[in-house]
C-alpha cells in the first residue's frame, strides 16, 4: 500500500484509563533557561538534576543554564482557540489554538535580574518551566531508541522594562513574558516530579553565576599584576573576603595575549593581603609575552574550575571578565 | 571546558606551578619569581614534587 490520499490518524484517540494519581500542572514559580535542543536523559532524576548543574556553570554561554525562581504572579493572557459557528447549523468547531501567552512576575533579584534577562529579550530560548507542585514541565524529546529523554519548551521571550510604582503601597513591577505552542507542554508534555530531591525547596535554591570584575590593584611590573575580584553590581561581593586562599592557586587564573588571545602559563600565585587580592604570575620569557601596558589581559578561571575551587566555602558560580593589565 | 590538570607546589603563601618550573630550569624560574623570595632551595623543592607525581606514570609506561 502505498501513501497516496492516506491521511495519518488516531481515529481511536488515546486510551482514557488513569489511576488514583495522576501529573497535574501547577502554579509556575520559576524557570531554567537551557540550550535549544538540548537534550537531557530523564533515566533518574539525579541523572536530570546532576546534567543541569553542570549547565549552570558551562563555561560556554550559549551552552549555560539559567536558573531564575521565585515568581510571585503568573497572568494567563493566553487567547482562548479560535472557533466558527456554521450559520446554516449552528454548529461551533474549533479552526485553531493560538500560543500560551503567560506574564510572570518576580520580586526577589529586582533590578539585577532585570538586567540580566533584558539581555535575551526577543529571543527564542529552551525553558524548563517549575511549578508549586514541585515538578519540571518540560517537552518529551523521545527518540525511537530512547524514551527517557526531555527537552526545553522552547517560547518567545521579553522581559518588559520596569513598571514604577505610584504610591507607597506598591513596589516595581518585572515582568518576564513566555510564548509558546500549545503542544510542547500538552501532547508533547514531560513532567519530572522532583520530590525525591527536595521538590520546589530545592529546584528554588538553584542560582545562576554571578558576574566577576576583576581590578587592577598593582598595575603589571614585568609578569607580576596584583588583582582583586567584586562581585559587580548586585551584591558586591569581595572575592578576597570569600575565598582568599581558595583562589591564591594557579589554576584559579587566566592570562592571554589581548592581540593574539594565545594563553600564558601561570606559574604562580599567591594571596596579596596588602591590597585585598592576589599576586598573578607570568614569565617575561612567555612565548606570548606582551611587554607594554594592555598587552596582557587577566581573568579568573572558567565556572567549572571556580566552583571546584570553591566548593568547600559554598556552592555559588562565578564568572569574570577579561581585564587589561 | 575540561581544565587541564596542573601540578603545584604550596610554599609558604605561594602556589608555584610545578610544571613550569619544570621546563624552564632553575635559572629562568628564578628571574620569573624573585618578587616572591624565591631560592634554590624553594626551586628543588618545587620540581621534586613533580617528579615524584610523574615517577609512577613513566613506570607504568616503561612496563609496556
Amino acid at each position: 500500500m502505498g501513501v497516496k490520499n492516506v491521511k495519518y490518524c488516531n481515529p481511536g484517540g488515546g486510551n482514557t484509563g488513569v489511576g488514583s494519581c495522576w501529573n497535574d500542572i501547577g502554579i509556575i514559580r520559576g524557570f531554567i533557561k537551557v540550550p535549544i535542543g538540548k537534550t537531557y536523559s530523564t533515566a533518574t532524576i539525579q541523572a536530570m538534576v546532576n546534567q543541569i548543574l553542570l549547565d549552570i556553570l558551562a563555561d560556554d554561554p550559549n551552552q549555560r543554564a539559567y536558573p531564575v525562581s521565585g515568581i510571585e504572579e503568573v497572568t494567563d493572557n493566553t487567547k482562548a482557540p479560535n472557533t466558527l459557528v456554521f450559520s446554516g447549523t449552528g454548529r461551533e468547531i474549533v479552526t485553531g489554538e493560538n500560543d500560551y501567552s503567560i506574564s510572570l512576575r518576580w520580586y526577589d533579584g529586582g533590578f539585577c535580574l532585570q538586567q540580566a534577562l533584558r539581555k535575551s529579550k526577543g529571543q527564542k530560548g529552551a525553558y524548563i518551566l517549575f511549578d508549586s507542585l514541585g515538578q519540571f514541565v518540560c517537552t518529551d524529546a523521545s527518540s525511537p531508541t530512547n524514551s527517557e529523554l526531555v527537552k526545553g519548551v522552547v517560547c518567545y521571550n521579553y522581559t518588559m522594562p520596569v513598571t514604577l510604582p505610584k504610591t507607597n503601597s506598591e513596589v516595581a513591577s518585572y515582568f518576564t513574558l513566555l510564548s509558546f505552542t500549545p503542544e510542547q507542554i500538552n501532547e508533547n508534555a514531560a513532567f519530572i516530579d522532583l520530590a525525591a530531591v527536595g521538590g520546589l525547596a530545592y529546584i528554588s535554591s538553584l542560582t545562576g553565576l554571578f558576574n566577576v570584575g576583576i581590578n587592577i590593584n598593582v598595575a603589571r611590573a614585568a609578569g607580576v599584576t596584583k588583582v582583586g575580584a567584586k562581585v559587580i553590581g548586585c551584591g558586591n561581593a569581595n572575592l578576597y573576603d570569600l575565598y582568599a586562599s581558595e583562589l591564591a592557586v594557579v589554576g584559579a587564573w587566566r592570562v592571554r595575549n589581548t592581540a593574539t588571545g594565545a594563553s600564558l602559563t601561570v606559574t604562580a600565585a599567591a594571596v596579596d593581603a596588602v591590597n585585598g587580592g592576589w599576586t598573578v604570575t607570568v614569565s617575561s620569557s612567555d612565548p606570548n609575552y606582551a611587554a607594554g601596558a594592555g598587552g596582557l589581559q587577566i581573568s579568573l578561571a572558567g565556572p567549572t574550575e571556580l566552583a571546584v575551587l570553591t566548593e568547600s566555602v559554598d556552592a555559588t558560580g562565578y564568572e569574570s571578565n577579561w581585564i587589561n593589565i | 571546558m575540561k581544565a587541564e590538570k596542573i601540578n603545584t607546589v604550596q610554599i609558604g603563601d605561594v602556589n608555584y606551578n610545578a610544571d613550569y618550573a619544570k621546563k624552564v630550569g632553575e635559572e629562568q624560574w628564578l628571574k620569573d619569581h624573585e618578587h616572591h623570595g624565591a631560592t634554590s632551595e624553594h626551586f628543588k623543592e618545587v620540581t621534586k614534587d613533580v617528579t615524584e607525581s610523574t615517577a609512577p606514570a613513566k613506570a607504568e609506561k616503561a612496563k609496556k
